[in-house]
């Protein structure tokens, strides 16, 4: 299973902020904040932090099912290593890009897990823009991965909002196990923030 | 206080976080933070913490867990409130 998390630094900066009386202690964890004040960047350890959390978060409500807002419960651990976020019992590995201008984070279940996910700046910071560009990239990534015609993949959204993608073997099925028709579903995470979106699926 | 006088508190409140202007305009019960305002998840943060200051009320761990909703928020600031 796959989760991932976009922050755009640029809109971090000009629409949260975390020095709000509070706002640490919502959302970071007594060790979470040691280190956020001891850090030369704190500003970028936050956000790396944040999308660490929310990462792990997309990978746990889609085992369970389960919608809630609880980042504090989602303890890091940044080592040299390999970085994870714990949650009652659980543990994810994550791994993170960091530039001047955004952090993307991908979590997973395994460590070994094979993966897709893409990472592209968008036209601009619209909500539909993000939307839509994200599902474009994603659908095209899915049918070349998995030898589809794009038109045959769907994204769809369960009750809860979690988002999933079907594809319909077709014609142009190259796996002669598969009958024709036959809808797949895989699972996916897909994050946008400000001008920069991601996508995520397991192979 | 009122339902109607809650929801619109409410409204004043997220108003900043918002990114569809339809589901704002249709604001009720049953709109959803992240789902229908699309309000990204770090501005949920802000939202609570501006809930907490309006009302004068702190809203703990458990509680934040589940405000998601307009229903859900609604029904915690009224628990809230009341054990004051």
């Amino acid at each position: 299973m796959i989760g991932n998390d976009v922050v755009d630094l640029d809109i971090a900066k000009s629409q949260s902020n975390w020095k709000r009386n509070g706002f640490l202690d919502k959302v970071f964890t007594k060790k979470e904040q040691l280190i956020i004040n001891n850090t030369a960047d704190s500003f970028t350890t936050v956000w790396l932090l944040w999308s660490m959390k929310e990462s792990a978060y997309k990978i746990y409500s889609r085992q369970h099912n389960s919608r809630f807002f609880a980042p504090k419960k989602f303890e890091c651990d940044l080592n040299d290593i390999q970085n994870i976020v714990c949650v009652n019992g659980m543990t994810y590995y994550t791994s993170s890009t960091i530039s001047k201008e955004n952090i993307h984070t991908l979590a997973t279940l395994n460590k070994d897990e094979s993966i897709t996910s893409g990472f592209f700046k968008l036209k601009n910071g619209t909500y539909d823009i993000q939307h839509n560009t994200t599902y474009e990239n994603l659908k095209l990534a899915v049918a070349n991965q998995f030898k589809v015609p794009v038109i045959k993949v769907k994204i769809e959204k369960n009750n809860n909002g979690i988002p999933f993608v079907k594809y319909k073997k077709g014609n142009l099925s190259l796996s002669a196990s598969i009958k024709q028709g036959a809808v797949e579903r895989t699972s996916i995470s897909i994050s946008h923030h400000g001008l920069y979106g991601a996508y995520a699926f397991v192979n | 206080m009122k339902k109607n006088e809650l929801i619109e508190s409410l409204k004043k409140i997220v108003k900043p976080y918002i990114q569809d202007e339809v589901a704002f305009e249709n604001l009720n019960e049953d709109t959803d933070f992240i789902n229908d305002l699309k309000i990204n998840s770090a501005n949920l943060v802000d939202v609570i913490l501006d809930v907490e200051d309006e009302f004068d009320i702190e809203i703990d761990n458990e509680a934040m867990e589940k405000m998601l909703s307009v229903k859900a928020a609604m029904a915690i600031i009224e628990t809230k409130l009341s054990e004051k």
